[in-house]
């Protein structure tokens, strides 16, 4: 064993860095990383889960905006949307989307830390609640669109009638 | 005295933060439901307003549903910029942070002036 003698004194001297090693204040890492164990590919694969709902965001809101352009323009784009292409994006997306919110919820219970009275109230309960709560806002959205806009419609078509 | 920030802590983080985390909330209760309700079910069968011209625009004449779609909309820009600008760190691009995260909450602000007029222009109940 060999020693070398530094500043601040006699230091062993360790053996040559193993290939591939990289100083801490040289960052690196391989580029396929996240293919190295499934914990790495599942948050990359949650990570992307952002581009589809943005896009899902970006084409929701061009559907939209056809409202502004007539009904034409608009059954034209509800027609577009039961293309193959479409409902291939749209099942790609529903299924990140659920990756997002279950992570997402998931995690909603390891973040703050809640107390009633003297008692912690376990990462399972509030992770229950935000479940609960995604399941309660799902619903919401269904009966919006079930029931929502019909009276108007009514109205329109007792008019036309 | 004046200081470069340019290699330090990035002290705009928390104000990201909060636009990221809002929106990942916003977009993980409700974004699911949109997209198998309006564009996987209704396409089957299930009568969604959305497939329909007037119910669409007498829904997206009142102001709490705007308020409710920019929220969501806008929202879901903001979490993509925040795990994006990571995303490509991760992917193993160091250099140009300012400047990817720059572009990143750049489109994000961009995308939400977009949804913003969307929103605003289209018509309203008495139109």
């Amino acid at each position: 064993m060999s020693y070398a003698r530094t500043e601040k004194g006699w230091v062993r001297e360790i053996g040559a860095a193993p290939a591939g090693y990289r100083p801490a204040d040289q960052p690196g890492l391989p580029s396929a990383w996240w293919r190295l164990n499934r914990r790495y590919t599942l948050y990359m694969w949650r990570e992307m889960s952002s581009v589809f709902v943005a896009l899902w965001s970006l084409f929701f809101l061009n559907q939209l905006n056809q409202v502004r352009r007539g009904e034409a323009a608009y059954e034209a784009s509800v027609a577009a949307r039961r293309r193959p292409a479409w409902i291939a994006f749209h099942a790609v997306t529903l299924g990140f989307a659920i990756v997002h919110s279950v992570t997402f919820l998931l995690a909603a219970g390891k973040g703050p830390t809640l107390r009633v009275g003297d008692r912690r109230v376990p990462e399972r309960a509030v992770a229950a609640g935000a479940f609960a709560g995604w399941a309660g806002a799902s619903l919401l959205v269904l009966l919006v669109l079930l029931l929502g806009g019909r009276r108007d419609t009514d109205e329109a078509e007792g008019a036309a009638g | 005295m004046t200081t470069s920030h340019d290699q330090g802590p990035d002290r705009t983080e928390p104000f990201w933060w909060g636009l990221f985390a809002a929106g990942g909330g916003l977009t993980a209760l409700f974004a699911p439901a949109h997209i198998l309700f309006q564009h996987l079910l209704g396409p089957g069968g299930l009568p969604a307003a959305t497939a329909n011209y007037q119910r669409t625009r007498a829904l997206t004449a009142n102001p709490l549903v705007r308020l409710y779609l920019f929220a969501l909309t806008s929202l879901s820009f903001f979490h993509w910029a925040h795990r994006f600008r990571y995303y490509v760190m991760d992917f193993g691009v160091l250099g140009a942070r300012r400047a990817i995260a720059a572009l990143c909450y750049g489109s994000a602000i961009l995308g939400a002036l977009g949804a913003a007029r969307t929103l605003i222009r289209l018509p309203g109940r008495d139109e």
